[in-house]
């Protein structure tokens, strides 16, 4: 049975700040704080990272099952203090110069939100001349889509009890 | 590792682990500094079986993501009771500004040459010519 994603989920993925975003390198898991843009066409999570740091992408490579966890609703603008961790299986892209105009898309169709001013703020930083000439290798970005497998959330923010579950989630 | 010093100011903590199919995580406010370890709250839901693999992220930033500061852990974590003590066992930390930023460009620049050559070699070896 296909869930479909309930819309105050994809509003934290949308409008929460930061995400802390884990793989797995062996049984090790490598936990990285992110900052996710979401496709509610896709219904994905994507995280970009530059080629140089291209081992994390290997490890992604070698076993996409991966976690996503959205925890912190500071700077969202919604109220709410909901935790949702998304497990899912992630697509790794890495023909650079697609992932930019595929970013830059859903940078100029992301939710009005404080999330969508920092975004468009760092872009804008990044085309600066200095920025161009420093960090020339971390503006090519590499893509990983995570399509979500499980939900397991509290709408409550109270983690310390058992998750409400969704299966299947498209 | 002096596990006061390095976790001062960090009001939060995520715990990650591996159960069966995927990594998993939880935020916590719950903990405390045991000698060499620190001992988090367990969820209810949370069942680590014997000694397991973790990782522990503690991260802040601003309202533009900026001033970033992270302290992230490897190491072992145990269940006790309703407690879990991690051991931890490697440590990478960060702070965004001054000398760090400018040893995380120097160091994404040579990254970045490394990985190049790298792909460069990959295709040279896979057609014979480049």
């Amino acid at each position: 049975m296909i869930s479909t994603i309930p819309g105050w989920i994809e509003d934290v993925f949308e409008k929460y700040l930061t995400a802390e975003f884990t793989y797995l390198d062996g049984e090790m898991p490598r936990t990285i704080a992110v900052l996710p843009y979401y496709d509610a066409k896709k219904k994905s999570i994507v995280i970009t990272t530059s080629p140089a740091f291209y081992r994390k992408v290997a490890c992604i490579k070698k076993n996409p099952r991966v976690s996503v966890l959205f925890s912190n609703p500071k700077y969202s603008g919604i109220e709410e203090r909901a935790v949702v961790l998304v497990l899912g299986i992630a697509k790794v892209s890495e023909n650079v110069e697609e992932n930019l105009s595929y970013l830059m898309n859903l940078m100029i169709n992301h939710k009005d939100c404080w999330k969508k001013t920092v975004l468009t703020k760092m872009a804008e930083e990044l085309m600066s001349p200095l920025a161009k000439r420093l960090l020339d290798w971390y503006v090519y970005r590499i893509l990983i889509e995570v399509k979500p497998q499980r939900l397991l959330f509290w709408r409550d923010g109270d983690v310390e009890n058992d998750p409400e579950i969704l299966e299947g989630v498209s | 590792m002096k596990l006061e010093k390095l976790l001062k100011g960090f009001e939060r903590a995520v715990v990650s682990f591996y159960e069966k199919e995927f990594p998993l995580s939880f935020p916590t406010t719950h903990f405390t500094i045991q000698g060499n370890k620190i001992v988090f709250k367990k969820p209810k839901w949370v069942q680590l079986r014997g000694n397991q693999k973790a990782c522990v992220l503690l991260h802040t930033h601003n309202e533009y993501v900026k001033k970033i500061r992270s302290v992230t852990l490897y190491g072992y974590a145990v269940q006790k009771g309703d407690f879990l003590e991690f051991e931890p066992k490697k440590c990478y930390k960060f702070k965004q500004g001054g000398l760090n930023t400018l040893k995380f460009i120097i160091s994404g620049k040579r990254r970045m040459r490394e990985f190049l050559k790298r792909e460069t070699s990959k295709i040279k070896n896979s057609t014979g010519k480049f």
